[in-house]
């Protein structure tokens, strides 16, 4: 079976500035892939390349084997597109975009009012009275209406609240179920974990690590804060995985990489005061790439 | 050519194409209504004659010939004064439109994101510059429409005397022109993909190609400008008064609209679209 997505060395320089640098990446049918990088580091590149939105410098990229280049319509036919700042024709209804989405696909419509409602969104008021979280709503009921094979998401979740986030989340569930593909571009590692199969690390235009969510999840490194109701000993925090950062008086910081479960158990035989264990930045994980520490499959 | 993008063409644009209709439709009405008052002012000839040649020129009165289809029996023709207060001027007032349009075809949606959005779907960019040309040409033909329909009528009106065939003729040519300034403002839209830049150019374009007749008419050292003038090829009093249509300046109109859209279509197939 193709590949839903492939590139091969796909490259796009903008005169002197980076864009994207010999790509080299295999989205799986039936997969959501997390396409991980910090602003600027060349997920938009990519996704506008995969839609024939810019050309490449070199190098080649399909979708469900089709070239990008060649038959730009019949790929964009398959596929559902968020893009990273969506807009509309703010005079128009968001029914009104829908139609017109749909006039293209020549199919969908049928669930639109369904998923509207899921995610909350009145579709009959013009998109000039929408808040930047609505049209973002608008965005993702347009790229899923005409049930496409392939779903391309640009940091889709940006102005959504929580709550929706969720249902957002179990729509994806449901779409990966009936066998839809999911490229998920976003630069929030805790997003990608919590949906994703497999992710792809991009920063400054290539791909710095190609591994399955689990084993990022193993290499992530967090900080850790622990104050304790008595002096710290640092000689106390001496795990596996566990390095002592800094430590004064009755607080100690650490980095952990890995399980947790090991440490959890250790603070509980402690005089544990208060913990803070924020997620993990992707700055953080990027840094262990660096280090050589970086999986690649 | 994606009915649903032209029906939104037109939808979005009705208000604009509205206001330029109101704007003809007032300016042909008023031209209409005063024309029993001033017919048989016998110094309007004088001062017609009296104006430099450059002037002439720009109000279609070039040459005694001109004078005689406009002026007879010491007075205004319906013809020659609706050409002059109007009809030569038509195309540059609707010709300003093309160029606000067109020269925002493509740039204007690249800046608003609304091209991307677009062209995120199955929809080919050849098709995507089909559909929003011919929309912008619906709202042209439909706003020369009511100016046609509105001299025709205020001419029965006033018990006047138009030649229907002229004056529909006329408004023909006038519209190949009006759609050939949008052809190099779509052409513009196309290569800079910025509206600033675009509806500059498309609008210094414009401007030069009206100068260059005016200039050329009436200075004899300089009278090959004029042949690069779109507008030379207008001759609104020629049509209207004498239904001499000038067959030269249809096919000219003709190629420059077939070339300027080839041309931005090719552009815009290989463009990138950078935000």
């Amino acid at each position: 079976m193709d590949n839903a997505i492939e590139t091969q060395g796909l490259t796009k320089l903008y005169g002197q500035a980076r864009g994207i640098q010999d790509l080299d990446l295999q989205v799986r049918q039936g997969e959501v892939f997390g396409f991980l990088g910090p602003n600027g580091s060349g997920k938009t590149t990519t996704i506008r390349l995969l839609l024939n939105l810019l050309q490449p410098t070199r190098g080649s990229a399909t979708i469900m084997g089709m070239d990008v280049v060649t038959r730009s319509v019949d790929v964009r036919r398959v596929c559902g597109v968020v893009s990273g700042e969506p807009a509309f024709f703010e005079s128009l209804s968001g029914r009104a975009h829908l139609a017109m989405t749909q006039s293209y696909h020549d199919k969908g419509g049928s669930r639109t009012d369904e998923l509207a409602s899921r995610l909350g969104l009145d579709l009959d008021r013009p998109v000039r009275s929408h808040s930047h979280g609505n049209k973002q709503k608008l965005a993702i009921l347009q790229a899923l209406a005409h049930e496409p094979q392939l779903l391309i998401l640009d940091e889709p979740t940006d102005g959504l609240d929580p709550l929706v986030q969720r249902e957002f989340y179990k729509i994806l569930a449901e779409e990966k179920a009936r066998g839809v593909t999911v490229f998920f571009s976003s630069h929030i590692l805790t997003e990608v974990e919590r949906i994703c199969d497999r992710v792809g690390i991009i920063r400054e235009g290539g791909l710095v690590a190609l591994l399955d969510v689990n084993d990022l999840h193993k290499q992530q490194v967090r900080s850790m804060a622990v104050t304790l109701n008595r002096d710290v000993d640092p000689t106390e925090f001496q795990l596996d995985g566990v390095e002592v950062v800094h430590y004064e008086g009755r607080y100690i910081e650490l980095k952990v990489s890995g399980d947790v479960g090991a440490l959890i158990q250790h603070l509980a035989t402690l005089p544990v005061e208060d913990i803070v264990f924020p997620e993990a930045s992707l700055e953080d994980t990027f840094t262990e790439f660096y280090a050589g520490r970086g999986g690649e499959e | 050519m994606s009915w649903a993008l032209y029906r939104n063409v037109l939808k979005l644009g009705r208000i604009g194409a509205l206001s330029w209709g109101a704007t003809i439709f007032l300016w042909t009405s008023l031209v209409i209504w005063i024309f029993p008052t001033i017919d048989k002012t016998l110094s309007f000839e004088d001062y017609v004659n009296a104006m430099p040649e450059q002037v002439r020129a720009a109000i279609g009165v070039s040459t005694p010939e001109d004078m005689a289809l406009v002026f007879q029996d010491g007075g205004f023709t319906l013809s020659g004064y609706v050409n002059t207060e109007y009809l030569s001027w038509m195309p540059l007032l609707l010709g300003v439109y093309a160029v606000v349009y067109c020269g925002g075809l493509v740039s204007k949606e690249a800046e608003r994101g609304t091209l991307d959005a677009l062209l995120s779907q199955p929809l080919q960019r050849s098709t995507f510059l089909v559909s929003k040309f011919a929309g912008f040409a619906t709202l042209a033909a439909g706003i020369t429409a009511l100016s046609f329909l509105t001299i025709a009528m205020g001419a029965m009106f006033i018990d006047g005397e138009v030649d229907s065939t002229n004056l529909a003729a006329i408004h023909g040519v006038g519209l190949l022109l009006v759609l050939t300034i949008a052809g190099y403002s779509t052409l513009a839209s196309c290569v800079f993909l910025e509206p600033g830049k675009s509806l500059a150019v498309a609008g210094l374009i414009t401007a030069l190609s009206y100068f260059a007749n005016i200039v050329g008419v009436g200075i004899a050292g300089l009278s090959w400008l004029k042949n690069l003038s779109l507008f030379h090829y207008y001759d609104s009093l020629q049509v209207i008064a004498a239904g001499n249509i000038n067959w030269t300046g249809v096919v000219v109109y003709a190629a420059v609209l077939t070339a300027t859209l080839t041309a931005s279509w090719a552009i815009f197939r290989r463009n990138d679209l950078v935000r």
